[in-house]
């Protein structure tokens, strides 16, 4: 008797867990709606812009252009997707993709490093390891990931700017290099097999590692995994690397496609949508949940609909506009979903 | 026994300042309050005392417009009132001290003491600061803080000149019913006599107060009445000076609580000492040592605050402790969760839902969170071997007898018995050695808290030693081999067999050294 009572004294205690086994119809649509909308909306799309311009979107070479065109995109949100995972926002992915695409090319173009592969492999080090301090800055140092962060993206930027003089690197860059932006294996881009690469390997890497799993609980909910005796703290600074280095490859391989080393400007197309693409894979498949294979869907929707509507010939300004109203929908879906649950 | 509604008594004086008659609160279920009377006068300073889960906090909640009750009703002088909402209780002049107060640590005194209030305005919108600090003051005189700067920041403050803020807070708001919670949980002896000498003055301005306590001598030092509630009825009214400490124990365990209930002890002799601490001390614990051996249940019991959970909390390296702990004979350096994993130690921590899953993870997840090692295939890549994962977690649950719709569901979508079958089942996939189990049947029901006590045992009899603690009593009688009563943060007795009764953890509780 008393046991009943002590529940009745705390009825939040049971919290969540509240009314279960009740599933209306109108629970399942909104379960079903949030967990394949995207994938639904991907697909329309898909039909829509087939049907209006068949002979110009429904193409093998459009297909590949559009993957082309998401490639860097991807392979960024990718890395976010990971510091998403265990709730980190890295607002430094921008200033890190101008940085990695610019060392990249200096360093060549000077004769510091004379393989484009260890020049490569070298800025992908220092990613890693300007991550892994915000990460120790996190979880060390109590800061949010938001603020440290967002200081980190500034700092990385001033630096380019500094170094560079403000100079666009035009000349000396060599062809072994370019190939990573430029080449094509059999009918695929290269950015495209960078793409398909750090998915596989992240998607390994979180759905089938110990790690992996750590972050997804970390992220789920810290104190559970760290009163089951997980480091959790070393985990920020894993998670912010990954981000920060996939950021750096992205940033390489539009240099690489564009043949020049910018200091500015590079990654700040590709924050918003980058965060946009992760969000919208949260609310796919696994609501409430980032994972990769769902911000591959966020990142192909955002591709397709930037390249039907541009074929359409539509203005800029709407582009933009639909993308807004598609992330907020997707969103809204997720959460919506999220809370009818609690 | 002396029941409140003398007749001769209640038309003898004015009637009183609160009254709540017949109530009545139902949740799914259960019945939190049951058909309870109350009364409290002006003046007065009136215990309120029950076990945990007797439906005090339920019945304060419904005076502070907290939650609605399903039937009965509260009257204010003689009126009856509709306490729709909180503020609807404030202007009614009822007010709640909580135990931990209800202030913001980062705002001036003033700040806090206005809050509900209103600060003082010049203009509309700027803050009269003089006139705010002024009114504050006023209030600070008649709470005996004289001299208490009303710009100090409540962080600054002691333990009682907090507690005695949150009273000028009350205040504030011309509060006439004022309900502490628990406000000495946090307070030195002498601390409390000044905070009962200022109860006591603003009891003879009119104040009535309602005093819940767990601890006894405190009730008969300061209080008038006594109330004792018991699975969310009334038990009893009476004058203070007509009860004595033992009585009043008898009160509230109730006769009833003697009948022996299903149990869950050893059959057979223990083994070798398994856990072994020595010396363990820190800001609350006083130099304890403990053993537990292999199928031993060991319960540490103690009032809120006075060791059991943080002998827990210490050995779990959750809390800055000093002290020799050993493990199978071996020394264990424990300063964080992961180091007492990795010495063999295992929690169920009392908070299911924050700290003991991720709930959207899945059961498997879940299971296998302490644990994931074991299934990887090297130490490099370290890929999860799933398979594997998959048939060990299935088998562990069909031996934990978990209801479920599939090892792949989330968590969350399981009730609470059946969610902390998975925390103490990520334990069984383990070797842990020691099980610290911290209330693990909190808001279970009566039949799962069985299945959770014969899961305590099976854990002991497959060679660990499990160390119990819990808020409700009558548990360590159901499941513990051998029960450390602490009080003030030392041992102060240690029952084994037929001596653990509520009755004598009880009283060795309340820092009675004689059972």
């Amino acid at each position: 008797m008393s046991s009943s009572a002590a529940v009745a004294d705390s009825p939040e205690a049971t919290g969540p867990t509240g009314p279960r086994g009740r599933t209306t119809t109108s629970d399942r649509v909104i379960d079903l709606v949030s967990r394949y909308g995207t994938i639904a909306s991907l697909v329309a799309c898909v039909v829509i812009f087939s049907a209006l311009k068949p002979d110009v979107f429904a193409t093998s070479q459009n297909f590949f252009n559009i993957l082309n065109q998401v490639s860097i995109l991807g392979i960024i949100a990718l890395g976010l997707t990971v510091a998403l995972v265990q709730g980190l926002f890295d607002l430094s992915l921008a200033g890190m993709a101008t940085l990695g695409g610019f060392l990249a090319c200096k360093w060549l173009a000077d004769g510091t490093i004379g393989s484009p592969v260890l020049a490569v492999l070298a800025v992908l080090v220092l990613a890693l390891v300007i991550g892994a301090c915000s990460g120790a800055v996190v979880a060390y140092g109590g800061v949010s990931a938001f603020i440290a962060t967002l200081a980190v993206g500034s700092i990385l930027t001033g630096v380019v700017l500094g170094v560079s003089d403000s100079q666009t690197i035009l000349s000396g860059i060599p062809d072994g290099f370019l190939i990573m932006g430029q080449g094509e294996i059999g009918p695929i881009p290269m950015p495209v097999v960078f793409l398909a690469i750090v998915a596989v390997v992240l998607y390994v890497f979180l759905e089938q590692t110990q790690v992996g799993r750590h972050m997804y609980a970390i992220g789920g909910n810290a104190e559970t995994a760290r009163l089951s005796g997980i480091p959790v703290k070393r985990y920020a600074l894993i998670a912010l690397g990954i981000s920060a280095a996939c950021a750096a490859l992205g940033g390489m391989i539009v240099a690489a496609n564009l043949g020049v080393g910018r200091p500015q400007g590079v990654g700040d197309t590709y924050l918003l949508d980058s965060f946009a693409a992760a969000f919208i894979g949260a609310s796919t498949l696994r609501p409430g949940r980032f994972h990769i294979l769902g911000t591959v869907i966020g990142v192909l929707l955002i591709g397709v609909i930037n390249n039907g509507l541009s074929i359409m010939g539509v203005e800029t300004f709407w582009q933009y506009a639909v993308r807004g109203i598609i992330l907020l929908l997707a969103v809204f879906a997720a959460s919506f979903l999220v809370m009818r649950r609690r | 026994m002396t029941n409140q509604n003398e007749p001769g008594r209640e038309t003898s004086r004015p009637g009183p300042l609160l009254r709540v008659r017949d109530a009545v609160k139902d949740y799914p279920g259960t019945r939190a309050l049951d058909h309870l009377d109350f009364s409290l006068d002006a003046g007065e300073v009136h215990a309120l005392l029950g076990e945990n889960g007797a439906g005090k906090s339920t019945l304060i909640k419904a005076l502070a417009g907290a939650l609605q009750l399903t039937s009965g009703s509260i009257e204010v002088d003689g009126t009856a009132v509709d306490v729709r909402n909180p503020q609807r209780a404030q202007a009614l002049g009822i007010s709640v001290v909580h135990q931990h107060g209800n202030l913001v640590p980062e705002l001036s005194v003033t700040e806090n003491v206005l809050m509900v209030e209103g600060l003082d305005r010049r203009a509309g919108i700027l803050v009269g600061w003089r006139g705010a600090h002024q009114r504050t003051r006023e209030l600070l005189d008649r709470v005996g803080l004289p001299h208490l700067d009303p710009r100090t920041e409540v962080a600054d403050l002691g333990a009682h000149e907090q507690a005695m803020v949150a009273v000028a807070k009350a205040l504030a708001s011309n509060a006439r019913v004022i309900i502490l919670d628990e406000p000495t949980t946090s307070l030195q002896p002498a601390e409390v006599d000044t905070l009962f000498a200022q109860m006591r003055r603003l009891a003879a301005e009119g104040i009535g107060f309602v005093f819940v306590t767990h601890r006894l001598n405190e009730v008969f030092k300061v209080c008038d009445r006594i109330t004792v509630m018991r699975d969310g009825g009334l038990v009893g009214t009476w004058l203070a000076a007509d009860l004595d400490h033992d009585s009043l124990v008898d009160q509230l365990v109730g006769a009833e609580r003697a009948i022996a209930h299903e149990a869950f002890t050893a059959t057979a002799p223990p083994g070798d000492v398994v856990l072994d601490v020595r010396g363990l001390r820190g800001d609350v614990l006083r130099g304890l040592d403990l053993q537990a051996r292999a199928g031993e249940v060991v319960g540490i019991a103690s009032l809120p605050g006075e060791g059991a959970g943080e002998v827990v909390e210490s050995l779990y390296g959750l809390r800055r402790a000093e002290g020799e702990v050993t493990i199978d004979g071996r020394r264990a350096r424990v300063r964080n969760p992961q180091q007492a994993v990795a010495a063999g130690m295992a929690l169920v921590p009392r908070d299911r839902l924050g700290q003991g899953l991720v709930s959207e993870l899945s059961i498997r997840e879940n299971a296998t969170l302490a644990t994931t090692r074991s299934y990887t295939t090297d130490p490099v890549l370290r890929l999860m071997r799933k398979g594997r994962e998959r048939s060990e977690v299935a088998e562990v649950m069909a031996q934990l007898s978990l209801k479920s719709g599939g090892l792949e569901s989330e968590v969350r979508t399981l009730s609470g018995g059946n969610q902390q079958k998975v925390v103490i089942g990520r334990w069984l996939l383990s070797d842990a050695r020691v099980l610290l189990l911290d209330s693990p049947t909190a808001a279970v029901d009566v039949h799962t808290k069985a299945e959770i006590y014969a899961l305590a045992r099976s854990l002991a009899d497959n060679g660990a030693a499990v160390i119990f603690t819990s808020t409700e009593l009558e548990e360590f009688v159901r499941v513990c081999d051998r029960v450390l009563v602490l009080h003030d943060g030392g041992v102060v007795g240690e029952l084994a067999g037929e001596e653990i009764t509520v009755n004598s953890i009880m009283r060795l509780s309340f820092g009675r050294k004689s059972v």
